[in-house]
């Protein structure tokens, strides 16, 4: 049964990978002539700008917080984690809004003769993507500096490194493999990304599937950008897998390392590098949104109303969905610990790599197929375009890891024994997931459902793709908003889209904190 | 490098980790705290290498000043080597490439003899591109050791150095380590728990209990002249009986009166208590006094019978293994001891003035 929930993510691989190998001839050379030259160094190109990007940015600041004191380090810990909040269309809003020639930022600027950049194109769109992705990096490189502890540091400073020294010949060369996984993670929020290069008008893959679909009407030409952006996707998958094999095992011992006071201008460079990473990925977008709110409240209309309903309602049903599925796959994999489950839950945790253009029109084809086939053979009128159900399936499956995660930690921290003696004590069954696991499993539950609620509160591309005639949510509206050109009334729908995503942030900042003792003096007694 | 450690201050606000400490280690040799694990010897040595800050006191190298309270030199330049507890071997990074660690001021050629050199002396020739996790627990070791080794540091520290390894590895490597430290001439300071350790390796070593150094002294002198209770019993084996002080000075106990050639005491109080070690109770048939047997333990040559006088006092004593006697049975026994340690029946001993050498 569990096997089965592999199934929606091997379906939209299947269709796409088929829709390479059937090429129609026409269609292709029109793909090959038009299209794809100018889709596929622009991915290319995006791609390379923003693991190039978010590298740098993530390592840079995670070295610095992690590795040395400076005015503010303790704020700057957390605090660069905000961006994550910000989906990465929002922010773009705010920078076309602001900065774009009508904007009102660039229009101050150019009465004082100074003329920005345009901004609209590859370094825009890289800045911008790098601004809000760059604390995958930033993360992980943070978790394996505290895993490489203090002692392997010491040893360096006994050897006559100084501590800038350590950390490039030390920290940094340990922390290559964090910093492969966390760009990769970056790369494939990038590959999938939609609302961001729709706004900046610069076309990659899944913006070509959009357009494809919905303004030549060509649903298989859509598939076949969806085929070769699969095969993007799968090199990316390889390279992880490879990346996370050539993980040190660096148990450098100890409490996380003692940081070394910066002082002088270092100090006040360091601080003032934070501060303008901040400023410039949260702070000032941040306030800018809620300037921009301010001035449209006339906005909070009932159209809006229905719109925050809608993403609400929306994002329940999912994250219910979801957590329901990864919560049998995790407890598939308790039970029945086999190779079939195994490759299951492999498979279907799969779907957070997959873009959510490709699985919209992954998803939608073979069904569609499906059920014209059911239709034709027994004269039902099924419909599938703008059905609930393709929305869902197409979330379970790019949402499915995001749940899966927290469930399979929680229930395996509960210990096998207890399983053993509820046995004894004649619960089983059921009774047993219902009185002894459920109950234990309450904060991974919780964590899985607000999780997935944020990802699809945020979802731009699946929704908008796969929705039912007329529905709106706050994700779409500020789509809609943005592609009129409206950049300030999109603030709205952003600032809200961006008040739920806080709720996972501030969650990963307390997680972030509690490993880590209070880092002031510590040390072994012995 | 002569290190001399002043009055040393160390760990938080308020609660100390280290009380007084002073100590004096002259240039070339090998000194070893040592003591039970919380009692402060790890961070003697952090603040020896320059990781912990002093709240007060001051350590000098050859006279001048690495550290005191409020200025700490960075560790990078204190030209002070150190072997870890864990050994902190870089995991990225191959046994020549750690050892070469240090050497980045070394230009290639110098540097590639200096790691040579090491790697004979250690005896990892054949194993110079292997990775850290390639190598058997004693090869770590002498890899941490050579790399710390390679800068030819003023002094280096070697913080539980051989806790990772069973006992037979400890005592071979132990020895081995006491040579190549004196092959490289380097003044070393380690930290340990086991006696056999620092026997085996100190020409001098402190016995240390909650931050507080209780003597500073030879192996010798330690086990036979330890100044107070705790050392008494930390180092080595033995058994207090009580007796009384006679006005000529010599000590009357159930097993007769002790008139030693010399003695290591601060007793104020006609009662006190002796030290005897298991050599100091002879197994004598021909004597009147006898004790039960209560357990033996079996060394090869000899045996240690845990005794107990008719007063219920305990003894331990050691006697040649053909003296095979049952549990139970009685024994004639007799003192002999040279020296005599005893200590005021009311208490500890307070670690007195007396115990630099």
């Amino acid at each position: 049964m569990a096997v089965l929930l592999a199934l929606p993510t091997l379906i939209p691989i299947g269709a796409s990978l088929v829709a390479l190998t059937r090429l129609d001839a026409e269609l292709w050379s029109h793909l090959t002539h038009y299209v794809l030259p100018h889709v596929l160094p622009n991915t290319l190109w995006l791609l390379a700008g923003v693991s190039l990007g978010v590298s740098v940015l993530g390592t840079a600041l995670a070295l610095l917080v992690g590795l040395f004191e400076f005015p503010g380090r303790r704020i700057y810990a957390w605090a660069l984690l905000l961006p994550l909040a910000m989906p990465a269309y929002v922010l773009a809003t705010v920078f076309v809004g602001s900065l774009d020639y009508a904007g009102h930022v660039a229009t101050f600027l150019r009465a004082r003769g100074l003329l920005l950049p345009e901004l609209r194109n590859l370094a825009g769109t890289t800045l911008v993507m790098s601004a809000t992705l760059y604390p995958y990096v930033y993360l992980v490189v943070r978790a394996s500096l505290a895993a490489q502890g203090a002692r392997l540091l010491e040893a360096a400073r006994s050897l006559g490194l100084s501590p800038w020294q350590a950390a490039r010949r030390v920290a940094l060369p340990l922390a290559l493999p964090a910093v492969a996984a966390g760009t990769l993670l970056a790369a494939m929020e990038t590959l999938a990304d939609f609302g961001t290069v729709a706004a900046f008008n610069y076309d990659t893959f899944t913006s070509a599937i959009y357009k494809a679909w919905f303004a030549l009407f060509s649903v298989d030409a859509a598939l076949q950008l969806a085929g070769v952006l699969l095969l993007l996707v799968l090199l990316l998958l390889v390279l992880q897998a490879w990346a996370l094999r050539a993980r040190h095992t660096a148990d450098g011992g100890g409490a996380p390392a003692t940081r070394v006071a910066l002082r002088g201008p270092a100090a006040w460079l360091a601080s003032g590098a934070c501060a303008l990473v901040l400023l410039l990925a949260f702070v000032a977008p941040a306030l800018q949104l809620l300037l921009w709110s301010l001035q449209h409240l006339a906005d909070l209309d009932a159209r809006l109303a229905g719109a925050a309903l809608r993403s609400l309602q929306l994002g329940l049903m999912a994250a219910l969905m979801v957590t329901a599925a990864a919560t049998l796959l995790a407890f598939a994999g308790r039970r029945a610990p086999g190779e079939p489950v195994r490759s299951a839950t492999r498979i279907a945790t799969l779907g957070y790599a997959l873009p959510g253009a490709l699985l919209a029109v992954g998803l939608y084809v073979p069904l569609a197929a499906l059920i014209a086939g059911l239709n034709a053979r027994w004269g039902l009128r099924l419909g599938l375009q703008g059905g609930l159900a393709l929305m869902l399936l197409a979330y379970a499956v790019r949402f499915a890891a995001v749940a899966h995660a927290p469930v399979a930690t929680g229930l395996a921290r509960i210990r096998g024994s207890l399983d053993e003696a509820a046995r004894l004590a004649g619960v089983t069954g059921l009774r047993q997931i219902a009185r002894v696991h459920l109950p234990q499993l309450l904060p991974g539950l919780s964590a899985a459902l607000a999780l997935v609620f944020v990802d699809v509160m945020k979802e731009m591309p699946i929704t908008l793709m796969t929705r039912p005639f007329g529905w709106d949510t706050l994700a779409l509206r500020v789509f809609e908003l943005t592609s009129e050109g409206q950049w300030q009334r999109a603030a709205l729908p952003s600032l809200a889209i961006v008040g739920v995503g806080l709720i996972p942030v501030i969650w990963l900042m307390r997680q972030l904190d509690t490993p880590r003792a209070d880092p002031v003096g510590h040390g072994p007694a012995a | 490098m002569d290190l001399q450690l002043e009055n040393l201050r160390a760990g938080y606000a308020g609660r100390a980790v280290l009380h007084q400490l002073s100590l004096h280690l002259g240039s070339g040799r090998i000194g070893c705290l040592l003591g039970p694990s919380g009692c402060g010897k790890t961070t003697a040595l952090r603040v020896i290498a320059g990781f912990e800050p002093l709240l007060a006191g001051r350590i000098l190298a050859d006279g001048r000043p690495l550290s005191s309270a409020g200025t700490v030199l960075p560790p990078e330049h204190r030209g002070i080597g150190m072997v870890f507890q864990d050994l902190a071997l870089m995991p990225h990074l191959s046994v020549a490439g750690n050892i070469a660690f240090g050497l980045h001021r070394l230009d290639r050629r110098q540097r590639a003899a200096r790691v040579a050199e090491l790697l004979s002396l250690v005896g990892l020739d054949q194993r110079a591109d292997a990775r850290p996790h390639q190598l058997s627990g004693g090869q770590q070791q002498r890899v941490a050791l050579a790399r710390a080794l390679a800068p030819r540091p003023r002094l280096v520290l070697l913080d539980e150095p051989f806790s990772a390894l069973d006992v037979e590895m400890r005592e071979r490597l132990s020895q081995d380590v006491r040579r190549i430290l004196l092959h490289e001439r380097s003044t070393a300071l380690l930290v340990t728990h086991s006696q056999i350790e620092a026997f085996a390796m100190a020409d001098v070593i402190g016995v240390m209990r909650e931050g507080r150094l209780h003597q500073w002294d030879s192996a010798y002198r330690l086990y036979h002249r330890p100044v107070d209770r705790f050392v008494a019993d930390f180092i080595g084996e033995g058994r207090m009986l009580p007796g009384r002080r006679e006005a000529d000075g010599a000590i009357r106990t159930e097993l007769g009166v002790l008139r030693a050639h010399s003695e290591t005491s601060a007793t104020t109080s006609a009662q006190v208590d002796v030290l005897l070690r298991p050599d100091d109770v002879v197994h004598d048939d021909a004597s009147l006094v006898t004790a039960a047997v209560t357990a033996r333990a079996f060394r090869g040559a000899a045996f240690i019978y845990t005794l107990r006088l008719d007063s219920g006092h305990e003894l331990l004593s050691l006697v040649p293994s053909h003296h095979d006697h049952a549990v139970g049975s009685r024994i004639g026994i007799r003192l002999d001891a040279r020296h005599v340690v005893a200590f005021d029946q009311a208490g500890t001993t307070a670690p007195g003035a007396s115990r630099q050498p």
